[in-house]
């Protein structure tokens, strides 16, 4: 996957185009992407404060636009916005962003360690998962459970459009588990085998609702129609405190090339669509596993309010 | 006894998807035993229904989930051998494989237009209609709501792991219905913009239980969800006698290479590719079958069942099977 690695000596500009055009995916690589970008704008900034005030939140504001699906994103860009203002030196500006940005970044690698700890509680040994498409979170999950000895066997969905799946399905597998990599339209064959749908998310809305890879809602929604219990795993700082006040969540759609070549889609009268999440209601999912703990998608209302404007890494 | 090498051709052709969808899949069998009967040698009744016997047997060896296949076949040598069991003439049995394949292409092409002149009165205008895979009879009826006049756009999922959609969008564009397409797990996604899901079928069941391309059953599922009515498109002989005779109808697994490229899949040690080509979507998520012969619901299949299959020997049922046979 062309996400993280190697990006030294690629400036700012490019790392927001590629952000941009969504060949970043999944909070953790869009948080350390955006991290280098903020880190590259004011590490080689050799202009005043104000000038560089304006230039970080022209960058918070274009990070937000080009994702707006993602909540960790939203959320650490927040965290390094706050804890800026106009009236700080350069230097203080500097240290400020190195600071906060480095922090988020620590405390969701926590958060996601201590989720992986939480949620293997929650599987039982000699139980059979299915997972949709890549989640880092859900990965660390299923370390955790190798850790403690427990054995799993996992179903992994491959996850059209990008296929992470496979990424994932590897991942799993060389964990030592079971693993079979079926296509998104096969789950609800498989679902009559499995006890437990564990998936990650990309935001979390404050009535529960958890916008996810594309295809997850129907997952969600086959496994209801069989009992299997449906887990999400994400951290708080993928919680959407902006739904208390109405902002709905958004879907980006992209990648239409994925799905029709461009012989394809020079046909007349063709289009395509190509959102790449979708959202679960909170009526299919069983329990969300947070850093705080496994909870009710009732119970995100509670923990975004207690969380409150503070988001994760707080003290 | 030589099996004739255009019957191994055809044979070929179905195991690889060259030839693909229920319909074409049931009339190239239907010709490939046309033409063994034609090509046939045999001096006696008896050898060239042993003739035909062993080309039935290659043939129904192909896709074990298809039931127009056994039908196809059982269409043709329930008359070879109510023949051949009151005649000692070669050339009236052979006559009667080819009058009966040849009816069979007939009325299978008649089926499908048939089928598209009924479904396209129960499209109304304006409608936006979701389907999944490739199906002709779907099409046809797509095909008739807009040479009617009537405008209608179809949402189709790509239909992996071989795409069938794409071209589905292609053959459905090309006579100027707009399409959008998705990826499959964005059915659910975009059921709020659709007023009716319409499939084709591989096979249907005694209890009304539609056989079709995997992902089927979850798109009817998410239809149910949203109260949008689920339909399918099924010639009357792509329902399964043999399911009242408690049989199951055997869901076939594809190669792990359809899913992902082999060389990929080498590399990922311990991953093991499912691969099933077809799902089971329940009756109860079904509001209509559309068949040559009318829309039924799926209880109404075990009375159709009888009409059209009813005159035909259970052991005649039985004998030509695509799996575990006698």
């Amino acid at each position: 996957m062309a996400c993280s690695d190697n990006f030294n000596a690629v400036n700012l500009e490019s790392i927001l185009k590629r952000i941009e055009n969504l060949e970043v995916v999944g909070a953790d690589a869009l948080v350390a992407e955006s991290s280098k970008a903020i880190r590259l704008l004011v590490e080689g900034f050799g202009g005043g404060r104000r000038e560089l005030y304006r230039r970080l939140n022209d960058t918070f504001t274009r990070l937000l636009e080009a994702r707006p699906s993602s909540a960790a994103l939203r959320n650490f860009l927040e965290y390094v916005r706050l804890r800026i203002t106009p009236s700080m030196e350069v230097e203080e500006l500097r240290e400020s962003v190195l600071k906060s940005t480095e922090e988020f970044s620590r405390s969701m690698a926590e958060a996601r360690e201590r989720i992986g700890e939480i949620g293997a509680r929650r599987i039982r040994d000699d139980s059979v998962l299915l997972t949709h498409g890549y989640s880092s979170t859900v990965y660390a999950i299923l370390q955790q459970v190798r850790r403690e000895g427990k054995r799993v066997e996992v179903y992994v969905t491959e996850a059209r459009p990008e296929l992470r799946g496979r990424e994932m399905a590897k991942a799993v597998a060389s964990l030592g588990f079971e693993t079979h990599l079926i296509v998104d339209a096969a789950a609800r064959v498989f679902m009559g085998m499995v006890d437990d749908v564990l998936m990650g998310a990309e935001a979390v809305a404050a009535n529960g609702a958890v916008l996810s890879k594309v295809g997850a809602a129907t997952i969600a929604l086959v496994a209801r129609e069989a009992r299997v219990r449906v887990m999400v795993a994400a951290g708080t700082y993928k919680f959407s405190p902006e739904t208390l006040v109405g902002k709905p969540m958004e879907v980006e759609e992209g990648l239409h090339r994925l799905v029709a070549d461009e012989s394809l889609m020079r046909v007349e009268n063709l289009h395509v669509r190509c959102p790449l999440y979708d959202v679960i209601p909170p009526r299919y999912v069983d329990v969300i596993i947070t850093e705080r703990g496994v909870i009710p998608p009732e119970g995100v209302y509670f923990l975004i309010r207690e969380v409150g404007g503070r988001h994760v890494g707080s003290p | 006894m030589s099996v004739p090498p255009k019957v191994l051709e055809i044979a070929e052709a179905i195991r690889t998807m060259r030839v693909r969808g229920a319909g074409r899949i049931a009339r190239a069998v239907v010709e490939a035993l046309m033409e063994a009967a034609k090509q046939s040698k045999a001096k006696t009744v008896e050898q060239l229904v042993e003739e035909l016997d062993r080309c039935a047997e290659i043939l129904l060896a192909t896709r074990p989930t298809a039931v127009s296949l056994p039908n196809g076949v059982r269409y043709v040598m329930s008359r070879v051998l109510s023949t051949a069991e009151s005649s000692t003439d070669v050339e009236e049995v052979r006559e009667a494989a080819v009058k009966a394949a040849e009816a069979f292409i007939r009325e299978s092409k008649t089926a499908v237009k048939r089928i598209g002149e009924i479904g396209a009165r129960m499209i109304s205008d304006g409608e936006t209609v979701m389907t999944h895979c490739q199906s002709s009879a779907v099409f046809e009826v797509l095909r008739r709501v807009a040479e009617s006049g009537k405008s209608v756009r179809v949402i189709a999922t790509e239909t992996r792991p071989l795409y069938q959609g794409r071209l589905t969008a292609k053959l459905l564009s090309e006579v100027g219905i707009p399409v959008t397409v998705i990826v499959d797990g964005a059915a659910r996604y975009m059921m709020p913009d659709v007023d009716r899901v319409l499939v084709g079928a591989d096979a249907v069941a005694a209890n009304g239980a539609l056989v079709n391309k995997i992902g089927t059953s979850m798109i009817a599922l998410a239809a149910y969800e949203a109260r949008v009515p689920f339909f399918t498109a099924a010639e009357t002989y792509k329902l399964s006698p043999e399911t009242m005779l408690g049989e199951l109808i055997l869901i076939e697994e594809r190669s792990p290479y359809e899913v992902i490229p082999e060389e990929m899949l080498r590399s990922m040690k311990g991953v093991s590719v499912r691969n099933p080509s077809f799902d089971v979507t329940p009756p109860e998520y079904i509001d209509g079958i559309i068949t040559e012969r009318g829309v039924v619901p799926p209880h109404g299949v075990v009375s159709l069942l009888y009409e059209v299959f009813g005159w035909m020997k259970a052991d005649t049922l039985l004998r030509y099977q695509t799996y575990y046979r006698r």
